[in-house]
């Protein structure tokens, strides 16, 4: 890897993180939503008269700076971006956004990480052996046994888990990602607990997916199939299982990687209905909340964080990609 | 390759989840000894900050029921403002002036005794930081605030208003200003400081519990055998060791944690959810044993319409809109049948229904009940309008009234009656469609008034008539694009309304000359109708029998069964073991 290839694609990393910055704050101030007014909407909502609504509202856009010119608020996001402060969380006031978000994140990266490894895992063996020769005809039925889960929302195969497998015949809880009120200590025991009740959840998301990484993984596997360097792998007498992991799978996960890198970009936004349908304390939620009380401070700071976890994964998959392919020089 | 994205898979959860796993390690206690009680906003986003007067912070997650303890909580059922914190308070004669008395033994959770210090401490660092809830009202209505001894406070105002115990420090609806420990917030900045530290016994409160953890789907509390009420011998201890609130978003889930014996206390169920529910779980109980199983919540729906835009700028197309309401249909379909139509704003508690009989002649005057197709077409043809070839009402250059109905999508009832309402109204000839709004949304246009229909709540009088009349005092209005609070969106002005609101305000309702007042603003009220009743609000609050009984019912109405609100506190004092 040449140092200026190095330096173009981390160009493009910090010119792309740039850019949605940029938008992120553009699209937030070009919105009909007034957040002040929806606080004090939320504050009246409750009985409570507020009185003094105009001077509410002048404090509030005073401490946010939304009274500062827009050029102005431009560079106070950009600076404020740099030093990791979000601003505040409107519905939290005077909490700042990356405490709410922050608290949420390692839930997210904890139980959508693994859910998608696993997914990308399991649907991309079942997919490479679907096509692979001498493997039981009965296996192949199994691709076909996954595509009917991936045609299914989520968030309704989530619906399914917790009726069949907490309500009906109750194996796992209902939801939360620990039992109510138990200990918790760093013990097997509560790390079992964490898991049983990641289960369902973690469940929900590798069904959904696993069809897609099948069938995608199996359209592949046939096209190199029969590639020359697999004839003559096979003329060398490797041995199949080699083949099949070193060769065949290798080359063919090539595109799986770069979509799983997209995937990962996904995470926070595309599962918000897992969380709350389990109760899973993470950034799909916040998210969630915040859109629905207009904190737009919040919306921004989680948007940056999807926004940077594409850009991140892509930027390492750009990076890795010659130790995944040799052929692969920069 | 497999094992190496296992082991990163595990590595990834393990790193990320570590601190979870060894977060605040607590005592086990029984199930039979717990109760466990549902947070009605599913989770808690911060739930290290346990500062109770950030703006936005909700503190029914067990903070304020189990913790922290009012000065007074309104009773409902007894119609009572009980002194608590308090032992008292008296108005001088023109209620500008109010001094409460501090009840003797009440100590903070650390020993610490509770004293009249407190209270004008607390006061006054709202007053000076108006980035804190509440901060707006102690400096708008507290002129000064002294305390004599450490039992008194005596609070100037700067406005006779006989109703500002009750609504700050009663628990009128909801909520109340709770008091700081001034040793634990002195010398702090009230707009950071968390209040949360386990091991030095933050947040500190003076009520029967104290935080053991708190994390976002689970707050845990721990009772305290040395608390005040029952070393004094006010109260006894609650019979619950741990109080647990958890999170248990939507109805589905709520449902089934209840009939799995999970839950004992939920927030609120649909009709058929709870008839569903109890047939898996008999123990499942609401407030009456037969329909309409619900009980009453202070804050009726209504229709609210743009005063200060055309077409509901004349009162007498509001009232042709309201002649094209059948509330029954609204009743049937949004409430399941669990609720009664609402000809004003008032929910119906034994001293409003009082307030509302007496002016029976009134309502027959103003039949806001009745659905008449005759009077829309006569008021409508009367001011121009004909029908067009769809049946919908034009004005003389063909333009239709056309307006958006909008709701908050989060209400179910609200959209439930969004879709039926607009079918009503443009079978009466306006042009009408239903449309719910994500919260932001929703709040943000019917402040700065570029809505002309919104359905909604108003939470207003609980015991006398002037606070529901004062939400639609001018005072609260704006031109449309100005944002109002959200109080008096409906931006109705009326100079006589006002004069006789603010004669209302500095009077109790058991004043002479107050009873005749509150008649004249109902009749100007229901004369202009800035807005449309629609229905009383019925909450079913379903509680579980398995493991505690004693819940409030209306057979056993020892308070109102709203357990997220602060007087919950009361329940889980009043709740006992099954066993």
């Amino acid at each position: 890897m040449t140092p200026r290839y190095l330096g173009r694609r981390v160009g493009t990393f910090l010119l792309t993180i740039l850019v949605a910055s940029t938008l992120n704050f553009a699209l937030s101030r070009l919105t009909p939503q007034d957040p002040i007014a929806a606080l004090l909407g939320r504050m009246a909502s409750r009985g409570r008269t507020v009185e003094n609504g105009a001077e509410i509202v002048s404090l509030y856009r005073e401490r946010l700076g939304l009274n500062d010119p827009l050029p102005q608020q431009y560079l106070n996001y950009l600076s404020d971006l740099l030093r990791g402060d979000l601003g505040y969380s409107l519905s939290f006031f005077p909490i700042k956004a990356e405490a709410v978000i922050l608290r949420a994140l390692p839930w997210t990266i904890g139980l959508l990480t693994v859910a998608t490894l696993l997914a990308f895992l399991a649907g991309n063996l079942l997919g490479a052996l679907a096509v692979w020769p001498r493997v039981p005809g009965g296996f192949r039925w199994l691709v076909y046994l996954s595509m009917p889960f991936s045609a299914i929302p989520y968030y309704l195969l989530a619906l399914i888990l917790v009726y069949l497998f907490a309500l009906n015949w109750p194996l796992f809880p209902l939801g939360g990602s620990f039992t109510t009120g138990s200990g918790r200590g760093l013990d097997l025991a509560t790390l079992g607990d964490l898991l049983h009740h990641a289960a369902l959840p973690v469940l929900s998301v590798v069904l959904a997916a696993l069809g897609f990484w099948a069938l995608s993984m199996r359209g592949i596997m046939a096209t190199v199939l029969g590639d020359d360097y697999l004839i003559y792998a096979r003329a060398r007498g490797l041995r199949s299982r080699r083949i099949f992991t070193h060769y065949a799978m290798r080359n063919a996960m090539l595109p799986q990687v770069t979509a799983l890198a997209i995937d990962f970009g996904r995470l926070i936004s595309g599962q918000v209905l897992v969380e709350i349908i389990f109760n899973y304390p993470g950034v799909g939620w916040v998210l969630y909340n915040a859109l629905r009380a207009a904190d737009f401070f919040v919306i921004q700071g989680v948007t940056l964080f999807m926004v940077f976890a594409v850009a991140v994964a892509t930027l390492i998959l750009d990076l890795v990609y010659p130790l995944l392919d040799p052929r692969i020089r920069y | 390759m497999t094992r190496k994205f296992l082991a990163f898979a595990l590595l990834t959860l393990l790193l990320a989840l570590t601190p979870a796993l060894g977060a605040q390690d607590i005592a086990e206690v029984p199930r039979e000894a717990t109760v466990i009680i549902e947070n009605e906003f599913g989770r808690v986003a911060v739930p290290d900050n346990m500062n109770p007067y950030i703006a936005g912070q909700y503190l029914d997650w067990g903070m304020w029921q189990a913790t922290q303890e009012s000065l007074f909580y309104l009773n409902y059922e007894t119609g009572e403002l009980m002194p608590w914190l308090a032992s008292g308070y008296s108005f001088n004669e023109d209620k500008s002036s109010v001094t409460i008395s501090i009840r003797d033994g009440v100590k903070w959770a650390d020993g610490t005794p509770f004293t009249a210090s407190d209270v004008v401490f607390t006061i006054n660092m709202l007053k000076a930081n108006p980035e804190l809830q509440y901060s707006f009202d102690m400096e708008q209505w507290v002129a000064d605030i002294s305390a004599p001894d450490d039992s008194t406070v005596v609070m100037n105002l700067t406005r006779p208003n006989p109703r500002f115990v009750s609504t700050y420090f009663g628990v009128r609806i909801w909520d109340t200003i709770l008091i700081a420990p001034q040793h634990i917030w002195e010398g702090v900045d009230p707009t950071t400081f968390t209040n949360y530290d386990l091991e030095a016994g933050l947040p500190m409160g003076t009520g029967a519990y104290r935080l053991v953890r708190s994390t976002e789907t689970e707050q845990v509390y721990d009772r305290r055998d040395d608390w005040w009420a029952a070393e004094t011998g006010f109260h006894a201890l609650p019979a619950p060791q741990r109080a647990i609130w958890l999170g248990a978003p939507g109805e589905d889930l709520r449902a089934a944690l209840m009939s799995n014996n999970e839950l004992d206390a939920g927030w609120t169920f649909s009709r058929s959810t709870f008839e569903v529910a109890q047939s898996r779980n008999p123990n499942i109980v609401g407030w009456t044993a037969d329909l309409p199983y619900a009980y009453l919540d202070p804050c009726p729906r209504y229709l609210g319409l743009n005063n200060r835009a055309a077409p509901f700028d004349d009162r007498e197309v509001r009232w042709a809109l309201n002649a094209a309401i059948d509330r029954d249909v609204l009743v049937a379909i949004a409430y399941e049948g669990m609720t009664d139509p609402a000809a004003t704003l008032y929910p119906t508690y034994a001293p409003l229904q009082a307030f509302l009989d007496r002016n029976a002649a009134l309502f027959e005057q103003y039949d806001v009940l009745g659905s008449d197709m005759m009077l829309i077409d006569s008021v409508m043809e009367g001011k121009g309008y004909s029908r067009d070839a769809d049946g919908l009402w034009v004005d003389g250059d063909g333009a239709r009234i056309s307006f958006t109905l909008v709701a908050r999508s989060s209400q179910t009832d609200k959209v439930r009656m969004g879709n039926i309402l607009a079918e009503q109204v443009r079978a009466a000839g306006f042009d009408a469609t239903f449309q719910p709004l994500e919260d932001g949304i929703f709040y943000g246009d019917v402040s700065n008034g570029s809505l002309q229909a919104w359905i909604t709540d108003l939470c207003g009088s609980v015991s006398d008539p002037y606070e529901t009349f004062s939400r639609f005092h001018s005072r609260f209005s704006g031109p449309i694009g100005e944002s109002v609070p959200g109080v008096n969106a409906s931006r109705f002005e009326n100079a006589e309304y006002d004069e006789v609101v603010d004669a209302m305000a500095v009077l109790a309702a058991s004043d002479e000359g107050f009873d005749d007042l509150a008649d004249q603003a109902l009749e100007i009220w229901l004369r202009e109708l800035p807005g449309i009743p629609l229905v009383q609000a019925r909450l079913l609050t379903p509680f579980n029998n398995t493991y505690w009984t004693n819940w409030p019912s209306s057979e056993n109405n020892y308070i109102h069964p709203g357990h997220w609100w602060v007087t919950g506190a009361l329940m889980l004092m009043n709740i006992q073991p099954a066993g």
